[in-house]
């Protein structure tokens, strides 16, 4: 899986670089979004602009980082193509996350 | 009618390359390019739950088959792998203000239901065999 994380200010970017976001890197990047969160990243800004699939899989993923973070931070998503939004959608995740175009509107969304 | 059939191990990198050949035939085809997101979705929905429930435990093979016509897309899905209850999150159930609500998993056969017209699943000569159905004109 390709995946890396940056620092902006008090703002963590994790930038997918997969198309594909399902079962097959789902564990993996659970993973990496809950290390992230321990290492004391709570302010994560999720850019999916690589990604032109995602599966129940990969949002159970995003959806276990939120549970894992509480009250603590959040996660806003960026860069989300139309197949992905529709899944956010279909499952109603669409009500829990907040997407905005850019990743720098997302950052400046934390400020 | 544009036909597609393919046999796999039901593994993810096996379906990695299904999902490729599935993209592709959905371009060929005449389906609507706002409708194809959802009927890939669906399909591998219903094919993550094959690898992830009934081939738990198992070996085996799965077998797609979908067929195009301008009206329709049927998809039927044959496994034989042991019989298997998968389990099922309606999506309306979750108060989506409520952290602990959120569901982390087990959305696969909702997705299904709304995305396509219908979902039925049979045991039937030792294999398992899910049929999708999507009708593009109302009836």
């Amino acid at each position: 899986m390709q995946i890396e994380n940056k620092s902006v200010g008090t703002v963590v970017v994790i930038q997918v670089y997969e198309k594909r976001l399902n079962a097959k890197i789902a564990i993996e990047f659970k993973a990496h979004l809950l290390k992230t969160i321990a290492n004391g990243d709570f302010n994560i800004v999720l850019d999916l602009n690589d990604v032109t699939f995602i599966d129940s899989s990969g949002l159970g993923a995003i959806v276990s980082g939120l549970k894992e973070l509480g009250r603590r931070g959040d996660i806003l998503l960026c860069g989300v193509h139309e197949s992905v939004g529709q899944m956010f959608s279909l499952t109603r995740l669409d009500k829990v996350f907040k997407l905005y175009p850019t990743q720098n509107e997302a950052i400046r969304a934390f400020k | 009618m544009l036909t597609l059939d393919l046999t796999f191990e039901p593994t993810f990198e096996a379906l990695d390359k299904v999902q490729d050949r599935l993209e592709e035939f959905c371009l060929n085809s005449e389906i609507d390019p706002s409708r194809k997101f959802g009927i890939v979705n669906a399909v591998i929905e219903a094919l993550n739950n094959v690898i992830e429930h009934t081939f738990a435990e198992a070996s085996g093979e799965v077998r797609l088959y979908v067929n195009s016509l301008p009206d329709q897309i049927s998809i039927r899905i044959e496994d034989n792998g042991p019989p298997v209850s998968i389990k099922k999150i309606e999506l309306n159930d979750f108060d989506s203000s409520k952290l602990e609500d959120l569901p982390e998993g087990g959305m696969g056969l909702s997705i299904m239901r709304q995305v396509m017209d219908e979902v039925s699943s049979v045991r039937e000569n030792e294999r398992n065999v899910l049929t999708l159905v999507k009708r593009f004109v109302k009836i």
